[in-house]
């Protein structure tokens, strides 16, 4: 295994989404990056790539994947990180991130970020995935806590326990999503803060803020609304704990008009430097 | 009992087997294996509706979704990008709708589109550059990489414009001569063209290697000559004009 360090970058961020294409093409938006969903251009060309160019121009670019599967037992996919490889090389991100799932097996493929089990053989399996990653892209990767509606009966280790032990054997970093660990905590019955101080405080790279809705019988990761209060809260902890990380808020549904956003993004400024001052008193 | 297996047994639940995850997961697991279960289905949904808009617009919804329904449950997705999943809808609208070809043509002309809408870029040849001084002999013409053509019986162009631009559709009509339809991006454009037999073959000539030269040639045997090498040169003029020939060389 080749180490691969990863230097932090600071600042706040927003999902590219097609509605905002003409706003942030004119390079004004006050955002420090910006972050693509890999897979919508990993593609030949036409209006995506082209688009994705001229925002690379203007701003930091962060590429954020759905289709890595790195918990799949029977391994990864070469055609798709071969793609990804050379969208990376295209568009040289700040890095390069996935989710800590799994999507497929066998040549199916859900297009689903599907629950692991936290065993020491899942532990095995990924981080053996995130070798063969890291040494094929010649970079870190981060690996995204995802939200998850189910916990399999054999655990060896909590979601936490989990990501600590693979940052640490695997050379990887994390992508925090606070709002994922409070869907989680409310469906599986654990709490936010808790799984934060099980986090180690030099791997995460990248936190993510969004919405989520009640479903049936569990909160569901549905980034179609503001970040709620309690998600605020969490976030404000994760500062205090980790620091100045990049941070940005993820839109994918009912999408509002930009301005909309940059104030929910300047709402995360304050709660950050907040976090940062009582952080600075304590010590 | 290895991860490999439970990855198996959960594609099984995914696709319809809803008891076999049940030792893997406490009882208080099943609502949140409903929402996996769901989630699935949902996502391909959307996929397809995405992709086959016009589609949907013409069979109605409930139409259009017990199809797409019965693709899920026969086709599960093996690409990395889902935008490959709807590669086989077309084969099965055929089949669901063996006496109505538009139905079949419109989802094969949504399908080419939306492979033209981020197929391979390549270079223009525009009508200012055909003044320069071009060997006709030996002339070779390249089409733009994202050009694809396939026949059809049916007006499909026609109801598909009409339906994108919201308009009444036409009434359905069948060809009684050969046609087809050729599919191609022009700039970040995705364009198409409802075409006859003659112009056709000389695409696939051309397609197939065959030079300006030949093209006239081969034109000339069905048309005679006057009239082919005249022909030939509209194809070309028409061809450059509509942004689908990538180089003349
Ligand atoms: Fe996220």
């Amino acid at each position: 295994m080749r180490t691969h360090h990863l230097p932090a970058f600071e600042g706040f961020g927003l999902g590219l989404r097609p509605v905002h294409y003409e706003e942030i093409l004119g390079g004004q938006v006050p955002v420090d990056f910006v972050e693509i969903i890999s897979e919508n251009f990993m593609v030949q060309g036409g209006k995506p790539l082209a688009i994705l160019e001229r925002v690379r121009a203007h701003y930091p670019v962060v590429m954020h994947g759905v289709s890595l599967s790195i918990g799949s037992a029977d391994g990864l996919k070469l055609d798709y990180l071969q793609k990804l490889k050379e969208l990376a090389a295209r568009i040289q991100p700040l890095w390069v991130s996935d989710h800590l799932c799994w999507t497929g097996v066998e040549g199916f493929n859900s297009h689903d970020l599907l629950p692991l089990p936290y065993t020491d053989e899942a532990l095995d399996v990924v981080c053996t995935n995130v070798n063969v990653v890291q040494d094929y892209l010649g970079r870190p990767i981060l690996l995204e806590n995802p939200s998850t509606y189910l916990g399999y009966s054999q655990a060896d280790y909590s979601e936490p326990e989990f990501l600590a032990e693979l940052c640490r054997r695997a050379g990887c970093y994390l992508l925090l999503d606070v709002n994922n660990i409070y869907v989680s905590g409310v469906n599986q019955g654990f709490d936010p803060f808790h799984y934060l101080s099980a986090i180690p405080k030099d791997y995460v790279r990248q936190m993510h803020l969004a919405g989520h809705s009640q479903g049936e019988s569990r909160l569901i990761d549905t980034h179609d609304q503001p970040v709620p209060n309690a998600v605020w809260s969490v976030y404000r902890a994760a500062c205090e704990r980790f620091g100045s990380v990049a941070s940005m808020i993820e839109r994918d549904d009912n999408i509002p008009p930009l301005n909309e956003l940059i104030d929910e993004l300047n709402i995360a400024r304050t709660v950050a430097s907040v976090a940062r001052r009582s952080e600075e008193c304590l010590v | 009992m290895s991860l490999l297996d439970m990855q198996r047994q959960f594609r099984s639940f995914l696709l319809d087997d809803p008891n076999v995850l049940n030792r893997y997961v406490s009882a208080d697991a099943i609502p949140g294996l409903a929402v996996y279960h769901y989630a699935y289905r949902a996502q391909l949904e959307e996929c397809m509706r995405e992709t086959f808009e016009r589609t949907w617009a013409w069979l109605g919804d409930d139409d259009f979704h017990d199809a797409i329904h019965r693709y899920i449950e026969n086709h599960s997705p093996t690409s990395w990008t889902i935008s490959d999943y709807g590669d086989h809808f077309v084969n099965m609208l055929d089949t669901l709708h063996p006496d109505s070809p538009e139905v079949g043509e419109l989802a094969l002309l949504d399908w080419t589109l939306r492979r033209a809408f981020d197929g391979p870029d390549g270079a223009v040849v525009t009508t200012a550059a055909m003044a320069e001084a071009i060997d006709w002999d030996h002339a070779k013409i390249r089409f733009v990489p994202t050009l694809r053509m396939f026949a059809v019986r049916s007006n499909c162009g026609a109801l598909w414009s009409a339906m994108a631009s919201e308009k009444v559709p036409p009434v359905v009509e069948y060809f009684a001569d050969a046609a087809a339809i050729r599919v191609w991006r022009d700039g970040h454009s995705c364009r198409f063209q409802t075409i006859d037999e003659l112009e056709m073959l000389a695409v696939n000539y051309i397609a197939n290697g065959a030079s300006f030269a030949e093209l006239c040639g081969n034109l000339a045997h069905l048309l005679g000559d006057e009239h082919g090498t005249s022909a030939a040169g509209e194809f070309l003029a028409a061809w450059v004009g509509e942004g689908l020939v990538a180089a003349i060389d």
